[in-house]
C-alpha cells in the first residue's frame, strides 16, 4: 500500500477568468505517507494548487485525482474532502464556531458522524495538536498559533489521509511558528501525508520533497537536500536561500572544503568534524 | 525629534488609568505603585528609554509582551497610566500635545493596507495632509512625494482604485500615507509581516532609504535577523518590562536569556553560539555570515581570530544613562 | 477584559440554570419578561424580584456582575425613571421650579418602572450569561425547525447567527485597530460632521466591510473544505435533551407567575 498515489495531477490546467492559465501541463504526484513542500513566489500558482486537491477547485483541463477518485465528479466530493484537509493562511478566517469543541467538531458533523464517536474524534484531535483539556474555551480567546492548532484540529477531526496547510505559518510569530511545525511533524512521522506551502526555508528542510513553482510551472522537484542547495537558482525564482546553505557558499568561498548544506546541525558536524582533523 | 518613556506603565483598566493620571498631576508621584491596584492588568511597567534623533530604534518582543501597545504611547494614542512620554520634553499627555505630536511621529500599523479606503491612491495618500488642514497645492505636493518616496508612479496609480493593487502595492500605498504627513520619526510595526521574500527584501531597502533620508525610525519585528541589520539599538520587551536595551551586539550576547522570552538570535550569532559550545573561539561581538565565515576559516587554518569589538560608539553614553535608569526602576 | 461580564457575554458556572436545556431557557426567558409585566403592583413586582434573585442564586452569578454586565443599558432605567419623575403628576409636591415639578406619584412611579426595566433586562441577561452563544443559536434553530417545511431556512439562519457572534468581538477589535491607524493619520472623529467628520467615517466604515468581506470570502472557501452543505444530514456534538432541571426551572416560572399574579390581589394597606 505505501507506493500508493494519493495526488495525481495529470495535464492539469486552470484558470480564473478564462484568459490567464494560472496553471498548464501541470503534472504532479503525491505518494502516501509523503512530507511534500511547496515553494514559490506571489502568483506562482501554489494555493490554487492546494485548493486542486480537495476539490474547491476544478481544472480546466487535464485531471486531477485525488484518492483515485476524479475531483471532478460531484458523488465523490465529500470523501475528497473529508480525506484532503485544508488549512488556510488567516487564522481569524477560518474558525465557524465561539467555542473550540464546536468548531472542531463542525467537519464531522457536517459528515452527519453521530455521538459518542463525534466526541471521541474532538477529544482525539485536540490531544493530537496539544490542546486537551481546551475543549470549552473560547476560540477568541487563542492566540494566533493556538487557532491554527484548533483548524488543524477540525480538519483532523474528519480523519483525513492527507493533511494540506495553505501558507499557514504565514501569519504567526516565530514561537507559534516553531509549535505547528512540530504538530505537523508529529502527524507526518505517525504516518499523515503532508502537502505544505511555505516560504520558509526552515520548514521546507524538514520535508521529504521539496517542489518549486513558478508561473503555474514545476521548477524544481527534489529532496531538499537537492533542491535547497541551488542558490542562485533560489533567487531567481524570489525565494530564499536557507542561512545554513548561504553561510556553506560562503566557507567555500573562503577555502573551507565544506558541502553545501541546508541545515544548521549538519553545517555544524562538518565544521566539528573539520576541526577534529585540525 | 527626541522621544522619552520615563517610568511609562500602562494598565487596560481604563477608567483607573484616568483617576490616576489626574493624581499624578496633583502630586507628581511617578512610580508605578503595584500595592493599590493588584487586579490590574499591566501591559507596560516601568518602562523607561529615549528614541534619539535619527536613531534606527528596533523593537523586540513576543506576542502579548506589550509591544503594540508601547508604540501606541508614542503618539499619544493612549497615555501611562503612570509616568509620562516626552517629545522634545513635551508630556504627550497634556491637551492638544497628542494632536501636534501625530504630525510629527507617523504611526504604520500592522497589516497597514487593511486600513485603505479611498475611491483613488490619490485620495489615500492625500488623507493624512487633508486632516492637517494644508491647502490642495501643499497636499498635491505631498502625494508626490510620498509616492515617490514608496517607489510609485505616480501618474500610473494615482487615479487607480487602491483596492485593485496587489498586496505589496497596496502596502506601499498605506506607507506613502503616513510618509506624506512628512513625519520626523516614522514607527513601523512588522512592516514586513506576511510578505513573500522578495517583496520582504524590497520593502527592507525601503525602510532603511527612509532611515537615510533622515528620519528617525522606530521598527517592530519578529525578525532578529532584521532588526540586528538595520538597528542602531534595540529594545527587547518581556511581560511589558525592559529586557534587555542595547546595540544589536549586547541585546544578542546572551542568546540563552533571549531564548528564555521566547525568542531567538539572528541566525549566524545563533550559529556562531553553538559552534562556541562545540568549542571554537568566535571572539566577535556581532556576526554576520561574511564575517562568521571567515573567522571559521581562520581558526580551521590555525589562525587566531581577530576580536574585532568595534561596536558603535555613538550611543554609549546614552546606554550607559539608560542602564543606570534601568537598575533603579527594576526593584517591583 | 476577562474577569468582566458584559451583556450578551457567558458567564461559564457549573450551575443548575446553566445546565437547562437552552431551548428551554430560551423560553423561560420570556415567560419571565411576561411575568415581570404581571406585576402591577409594589408588592408584587417585590415577589418578581424576589424570584429573579433567587434565579441568579441558582446560576450562581454574582448579582453585582449580573448588574454590571447590564451596564450601558442602565442609562435607558436611569432615562425612564427620570421622565416618570417629570411626567406623572399627582399626591404632594416635593420640588417646583418653573415646568420641573416633582411631586409623590412621580417619585412612586419612577421607582416602579424603574424597577420593572431593571428586573425585565436582568430576566434578559440571565439567559445570554448562562447560555453560551453556541447553545442560544442552536436553540434558536431547533425552535425554528418546524417553520423550515414552510420554507423557513432555519438552519442557515442559525448558522448566520453564529457566525455572527463569533466574528462579532473580532470585528470590534478590528475597528479599535483602524480607529487607532486613522486617528494617527490626522482624523478628527468628534469633529463636525459635515466638514471632515463624513470623509472620517468612511475611512473608519471602509476599511471595516473590506475586511469582512475578505473574512467571508476565506471563511466560506473554509467551510466548504469542511464538508459543509447545509442543515441536511449533519450531526450534534450536544443533541439538546430535556432533564429534570428543565422541569424544576419551569415549575419555578409557573411558581413565580402564579405568585405575582396572585400578590397583584393583595390590596395595599
Amino acid at each position: 500500500m505505501s507506493t500508493d498515489v494519493f495526488v495525481d495531477f495529470r495535464d492539469a490546467a486552470f484558470t480564473y477568468d478564462g484568459e490567464a492559465f494560472v496553471f498548464r501541463h501541470l503534472n504532479l504526484t503525491v505518494p502516501q505517507g509523503q512530507f511534500l513542500c511547496l515553494l514559490g513566489g506571489n502568483g506562482s500558482g501554489k494555493s490554487t494548487l492546494a485548493k486542486h486537491i480537495n476539490a474547491l477547485l476544478l481544472p480546466d483541463e487535464g485531471e486531477v485525482v485525488v484518492f483515485g477518485c476524479d475531483t471532478r465528479d460531484a458523488e465523490q466530493t465529500y470523501f475528497i474532502r473529508s480525506n484532503a484537509g485544508l488549512v488556510f493562511q488567516n487564522p481569524d478566517d477560518q474558525l465557524v464556531a465561539s467555542l473550540i469543541e464546536n468548531d472542531v467538531a463542525f467537519g464531522p458533523e457536517n459528515l452527519g458522524i453521530p455521538n459518542p464517536e463525534l466526541r471521541e474524534r474532538v477529544t482525539r484531535a485536540l490531544a493530537e495538536v496539544g490542546l486537551q483539556g481546551f475543549e470549552a474555551h473560547e476560540t477568541n480567546a487563542l492566540s494566533g498559533g493556538q487557532k491554527q492548532r484548533v483548524a488543524i484540529a477540525g480538519v483532523l477531526a474528519m480523519d483525513p489521509a492527507i493533511l494540506i496547510l495553505d501558507e499557514a505559518t504565514a501569519m504567526l510569530d516565530p514561537r507559534g511558528r516553531a509549535g505547528l511545525m512540530r504538530v505537523v511533524r508529529e502527524l507526518h512521522e505517525r504516518g499523515m501525508t503532508v502537502v505544505m506551502i511555505t516560504h520558509f526555508m526552515e520548514e521546507a528542510a524538514a520535508a521529504d520533497r521539496v517542489v518549486v513553482l513558478d508561473g503555474g510551472e514545476v521548477r524544481m522537484d527534489g529532496a531538499p537536500e537537492e533542491v535547497l542547495v541551488r542558490a542562485d537558482e533560489l533567487r531567481s525564482l524570489s525565494l530564499e536561500v536557507p542561512f545554513a546553505c548561504r553561510l556553506s557558499l560562503e566557507l567555500q568561498a573562503a577555502g573551507v572544503p565544506v558541502s553545501t548544506c541546508i541545515t544548521d546541525d549538519t553545517l555544524k558536524e562538518e565544521l566539528c568534524a573539520l576541526r577534529s582533523k585540525m | 525629534m527626541r522621544l522619552a518613556f520615563e517610568d511609562v506603565s500602562y494598565s487596560y483598566e481604563g477608567g483607573e488609568a484616568k483617576k490616576r493620571r489626574g493624581r499624578r498631576k496633583k502630586d507628581a508621584a511617578r512610580q508605578a505603585d503595584w500595592g493599590n491596584a493588584p487586579d490590574a492588568v499591566w501591559a507596560l511597567r516601568d518602562v523607561t528609554f529615549t528614541v534619539e534623533p535619527g536613531e534606527f530604534f528596533g523593537v523586540a518582543g513576543h506576542t502579548g509582551s506589550g509591544k503594540s501597545t508601547l508604540i501606541q504611547h508614542m503618539n499619544g494614542l493612549v497615555h501611562p497610566t503612570c509616568g509620562r512620554v516626552l517629545a522634545d520634553g513635551r508630556d504627550l499627555a497634556e491637551k492638544g500635545v497628542a494632536t501636534e505630536v501625530r504630525r510629527q511621529v507617523g504611526l504604520v500599523f500592522q497589516y497597514p493596507e487593511n486600513q485603505l479606503f479611498a475611491n483613488t491612491v490619490y485620495d489615500d495618500v492625500a488623507f493624512g495632509p487633508r486632516n492637517m488642514g494644508l491647502g490642495a497645492e501643499e497636499v498635491d505636493r505631498r502625494v508626490r512625494e510620498g509616492l515617490a518616496l514608496v517607489g510609485l508612479s505616480f501618474d500610473e496609480l494615482a487615479e487607480r482604485s487602491p483596492f485593485d493593487l496587489s498586496g505589496g502595492q497596496q502596502r506601499r500605498v498605506a506607507f506613502a500615507g503616513v510618509l506624506a504627513m512628512e513625519p520626523e520619526v516614522l514607527v513601523l510595526d512588522e512592516p514586513v509581516a506576511g510578505l513573500d521574500p522578495l517583496s520582504r527584501e524590497e520593502f527592507l531597502g525601503l525602510i532603511r532609504e527612509l532611515h537615510a533620508g533622515g528620519r528617525t525610525i522606530v521598527m517592530v519585528s519578529h525578525s532578529m535577523e532584521d532588526l540586528a541589520a538595520l538597528s542602531d539599538r534595540i529594545l527587547v520587551l518581556s511581560e511589558g518590562r525592559v529586557f534587555r536595551l542595547g546595540t544589536p551586539a549586547e541585546v544578542f550576547a546572551d542568546a540563552a536569556a533571549l531564548k528564555a522570552v521566547g525568542l531567538g538570535a539572528p541566525a549566524p550569532e545563533a550559529f556562531a553560539a553553538s559552534l562556541r559550545e562545540a568549542g571554537f573561539e568566535l571572539g566577535r561581538d556581532l556576526y554576520d555570515e561574511r564575517t562568521l565565515a571567515a573567522d571559521i576559516a581562520a581558526q580551521l587554518a590555525g589562525t587566531p581570530v581577530a576580536a574585532a569589538p568595534d561596536a558603535a560608539v555613538g550611543f554609549a553614553a546614552l546606554r550607559a544613562a539608560d542602564a543606570v535608569i534601568e537598575g533603579g526602576g527594576d526593584d517591583a | 477584559m476577562p474577569d468582566r461580564a458584559i451583556i450578551g457575554q457567558y458567564w461559564p458556572e457549573d450551575s443548575l440554570v446553566h445546565a437547562m436545556d437552552p431551548r428551554v431557557k430560551f423560553i423561560l426567558s420570556f415567560v419571565l419578561m411576561a411575568a415581570v409585566f404581571c406585576a402591577a403592583t409594589p408588592l408584587s413586582l417585590a415577589v418578581a424580584a424576589l424570584f429573579v434573585v433567587g434565579f441568579y442564586a441558582a446560576s450562581r452569578i454574582p448579582l453585582l456582575q449580573a448588574i454590571r454586565a447590564i451596564g450601558p443599558l442602565l442609562v435607558l432605567v436611569v432615562l425612564t425613571a427620570l421622565l416618570n419623575v417629570l411626567f406623572v403628576q399627582g399626591g404632594h409636591v416635593y420640588f417646583e421650579f418653573g415646568i420641573i415639578c416633582i411631586s409623590e406619584k412621580g417619585l412612586q412611579s419612577a421607582v416602579f418602572i424603574g424597577c420593572r426595566l431593571l428586573l425585565l433586562l436582568m430576566g434578559m441577561s440571565l439567559l445570554t450569561l448562562t447560555t453560551a452563544t453556541l447553545d442560544i443559536t442552536a436553540a434558536f434553530e431547533r425552535l425554528m425547525a418546524p417553520l423550515s417545511r414552510i420554507g423557513v431556512p432555519a438552519h442557515e439562519l442559525g448558522m448566520i447567527l453564529g457566525i455572527a457572534l463569533r466574528f462579532l468581538p473580532q470585528f470590534m477589535t478590528e475597528l479599535g485597530i483602524i480607529y487607532c491607524a486613522q486617528k494617527s493619520r490626522g482624523a478628527h472623529f468628534n469633529a463636525n460632521p459635515f466638514r471632515g467628520g463624513i470623509q472620517s467615517l468612511t475611512a473608519l466604515l471602509i476599511p471595516l466591510f473590506t475586511s469582512a468581506f475578505r473574512h467571508a470570502e476565506t471563511l466560506s472557501a473554509a467551510m466548504e473544505a469542511r464538508c459543509y452543505h447545509g442543515g441536511v444530514g449533519t450531526t450534534r456534538l450536544d443533541p439538546l435533551r430535556l432533564t429534570w432541571r428543565d422541569a424544576v426551572g419551569t415549575g419555578a416560572l409557573v411558581l413565580m407567575i402564579a405568585a405575582v399574579v396572585a400578590t397583584n390581589y393583595v390590596p395595599l394597606s
